[in-house]
């Protein structure tokens, strides 16, 4: 295998620059929204604090997603340039052989075949990776600026393709993510570690394993399929301004997404229904009335000194309360019986009350009562005392005596 | 006793201003060593018609009604328990100067039963708004009346009514809203009152940014309960499904890690009102389809007809509600899977027989 031969580089400068914008662009939009689709879990909760915030992640996802828009329209141009102007054969051009390489290698590592597959300039498992970026990449395109601007997007679709944009985009970053991780970081890091993306070169033992076919090509004196340089100027001419057009557009459309809507007010909503805070309710609604009165008889005497009701209208009592009431205590009887209109003037009473003693009702107080030694009943009426009371009266409080006697 | 009772009426009948000014020549504290007990009280404060006035000519009525009195919760308290400054006849000089006064100077005797409530209450809307010179924010006794305080949720509609004595016209939509109506119609247990919402001491300042993003928070002590929402046939996931949206994300992430911060994403009451509320199948409510696009355009005021639709809604997406939605998931449910899948097994079938091939190389 010893020849003179020098192994070419694989990648120039630009490209380089390219993959390393890409990279970087395509981590940060991964990580920026990733954490975006699972939020709510712990390490996405800290990395969006560590980002400053959920706000500052969708900014930095969007600025990811400019580097990415600005490093298609560049790379469509590049490519656009190499395949009109330059004519280079299209080495990244998917063909029937990367399928039969696909299959022998696999058939290689399963000892069904004696030798690894020679395989081009690019392998089946870098042209899929390649076209896996350019079909996610215009999906990711596409979907991200119906999210970012939906009411441009449903000017003109239905409103559930919003929706579905946001699906497709979730779910297209976690096979683009989980593809790096798998298929990128196995086949050009952990098998090998390929440099080329760093370096332009690889070593010629990689080389002749991963790119076997180009390297018979090198041998048999076959340079990269370049045409004759001739003719290429009167190309560029017409090329360049189109270029040039091309890449306005897609700036400008860039920068349209990025400006052209406002999604929505950067103030708060209005209240749907603002209400008077204070606002006392004139009737007050029902229920803080006071609690429902019943209708039973007032007490049409005053109750201060008289709170034991039983004395007198306990059962043996002058005034026996009905028969219904057995039972119920004492504190119980001004629930119902509210206090009545004040007690009437003496003098009516007087009278009225010589004519009760006459058909044998409570005797009539023959003395003033505002006057020692009048002002307390007990000191003459009690049992024993100069004028005993009757003894159906032995229970009743000394406060009572008024409430009948006058 | 007697002559305690005969001075009282000779007040009654000559001084009809019996607390605030007392007459010249009975000097405080002499009429009566002893303390007043309820009867003694009572004697004079059933009296009807027995009042003062305040030095702004305001009436201070002074009977109480004992009936209602008893029939309360404090039925069985002395009244000193409560007017702990009235221990002795004549009564202490009232210093109020209106009624207003009187009831906040006054209010301040629950705290000695009710510490925690009063600690509590320190924490309130209210209590913020009388430090900043409110005079009308309610106190204790505002709330839950004075002589005939009863179980403040018994029936449980006397919560709400009892904000309504201050709060009418947030009343008067709340009565009118789902929540409301079920409330007063069939005295629903299930439906929040003011104070499930609001708390019922320690009221937050409900126009907070604080509050603004807690609250789905609040919807979602009941909407987010499969048992009590299937009562009503109303979805248990409408919390799960905003959170898992823009919107609530936004809110939710805000709330967790920056809660003072101003966000304007919506909440669920900017889209569904809030003491208006409405089910949102009603003909009146904020989000049903013929309103959704007046409610969205409140925050997006140039979405256009086909915008609402972008709003999955509470539901996740089914082949004939948002098919496309549901399509796309389905197509990215198997193709991530093939894809990684195949990926993994071509690498596994690599990576395997490199290391073969490498430890029969080292062996030859």
């Amino acid at each position: 295998m010893q020849s003179g031969v020098p192994v070419p580089r694989r990648f120039t400068v630009p490209q380089r620059i390219e993959h390393g914008i890409l990279a970087l662009s395509f981590t940060v939009l991964g990580l920026t929204g990733l954490v975006q689709k699972f939020a709510l879990n712990p390490l996405s909760e800290r990395l969006i604090s560590l980002m400053g915030g959920i706000e500052m992640t969708r900014v930095i996802h969007r600025a990811a997603a400019i580097a990415f828009a600005l490093l298609t329209v560049y790379h469509f141009i590049v490519v656009a340039y190499k395949f009109f102007v330059r004519r280079l054969e299209m080495t990244m051009m998917p063909c029937l052989k990367d399928v039969k390489d696909g299959l022998h290698s696999v058939g290689y590592s399963l000892f069904l075949r004696k030798n690894p597959p020679k395989m081009p300039r690019y392998t089946f498992a870098e042209k899929l990776e390649y076209w896996a970026l350019i079909w996610g990449g215009l999906i990711m395109l596409v979907t991200g600026f119906m999210l970012w601007n939906p009411l441009v997007t449903t000017l003109l679709l239905p409103g559930q393709f919003i929706p579905a944009a946001k699906a497709a985009h979730g779910g297209e970053a976690v096979l683009a993510v989980l593809a790096i991780i798998v298929w990128h970081f196995y086949n050009v890091h952990l098998k090998m570690f390929n440099t080329s993306m760093f370096t332009g070169r690889m070593t010629r033992h990689q080389f002749e394993e991963e790119h076997g076919a180009e390297w018979d090509g090198l041998l048999a004196g076959k340079t990269q399929g370049l045409h004759a340089p001739v003719n290429t100027r009167r190309r560029q001419l017409v090329f360049v301004p189109a270029a040039v057009v091309f890449a306005a557009l897609g700036t400008g459309g860039i920068y349209w997404t990025a400006t052209v809507e406002t999604t929505a007010i950067s103030t708060l909503p209005a209240p749907s229904s603002e209400a008077k805070v204070y606002s006392p309710a004139v009737p007050a609604p029902q229920t803080m009335t006071q609690p429902a009165t019943v209708s039973a008889p007032l007490i049409p005497h005053p109750i201060a000194g008289q709170e034991q009701c039983y004395a007198c209208h306990g059962k043996s009592g002058m005034k026996p309360v009905p028969s219904n009431h057995d039972g119920r205590p004492v504190e119980s009887c001004r629930i119902c019986h509210r206090p009545g209109p004040p007690p009437k003037p003496k003098e009516p009473a007087a009278e009225k009350s010589a004519e009760r003693e006459k058909a044998g009702g409570p005797k009539k107080i023959p003395h003033p009562t505002d006057k020692a030694p009048y002002t307390n009943c007990a000191n003459c009426h009690g049992i024993g005392k100069m004028k005993p009371s009757p003894e159906n009266h032995s229970g009743y409080p000394v406060e009572s005596c008024t409430a009948c006697h006058q | 006793m007697i002559l305690i009772r005969t001075i009282s009426r000779f007040l009654l009948e000559f001084c009809v201003v019996c607390i605030a000014v007392l007459p010249a020549g009975i000097a405080p504290g002499t009429a009566c060593a002893a303390e007043l007990s309820n009867s003694a009280c009572v004697g004079c404060h059933t009296t009807p018609g027995l009042s003062t006035r305040f030095p702004n000519s305001e009436k201070l009525p002074l009977t109480v009604d004992i009936g209602s009195l008893r029939s309360s919760v404090h039925g069985l308290q002395n009244c000193t328990a409560c007017h702990a400054g009235i221990r002795k006849f004549p009564h202490p000089k009232n210093t109020a100067v209106n009624y207003r006064q009187f009831q906040l100077e006054n209010s301040k005797q629950c705290e000695a039963c009710h510490a925690e409530q009063a600690k509590q209450e320190l924490e309130s809307n209210h209590a913020r708004a009388l430090a900043a010179g409110n005079r009308n924010a309610a106190v204790c006794t505002d709330c839950h009346g004075n002589h005939a305080v009863g179980k403040p949720d018994v029936p449980r509609h006397r919560i709400s009514t009892s904000c309504g004595k201050c709060h009418g016209a947030i009343y008067a939509q709340y009565i009118n809203s789902a929540h409301g109506r079920s409330l007063l119609e069939i005295d629903n247990p299930d439906v929040p009152v003011c104070s499930d919402c609001h708390e019922a001491h320690k009221q937050e300042a409900p126009k907070t940014q604080a509050f603004r993003l807690g609250s789905p928070k609040i919807c979602a002590k009941c909407h987010a309960n499969r048992k009590l929402m299937g009562k009503y046939g109303i979805s248990p996931d409408v919390f799960n499904t905003y959170v898992a949206d823009f919107h609530g994300l936004t809110v939710t992430l805000f709330d967790k890690k920056h809660p003072d911060q101003r966000i304007n994403t919506a909440v669920c009451t900017d889209c569904h009102g809030i003491h208006d509320i409405q089910k949102a199948t009603d003909a009146s409510s904020t989000v049903i389809k013929q309103n959704l696009l007046t409610t969205c355009r409140r925050c997006h005021p140039e979405a256009t007809l086909n915008f609402p639709d972008s709003w999955v809604g509470h539901f996740p997406p089914t082949k004939d509600r948002y098919p496309l939605v549901y399509w796309v998931n389905v197509f990215y449910r198997f193709l991530i899977p093939v894809t990684i899948g195949g990926m993994l097994l071509f690498v596994l079938i690599d990576a395997g027989s490199r290391i073969i091939r490498r430890l029969r190389k080292g062996r030859a």
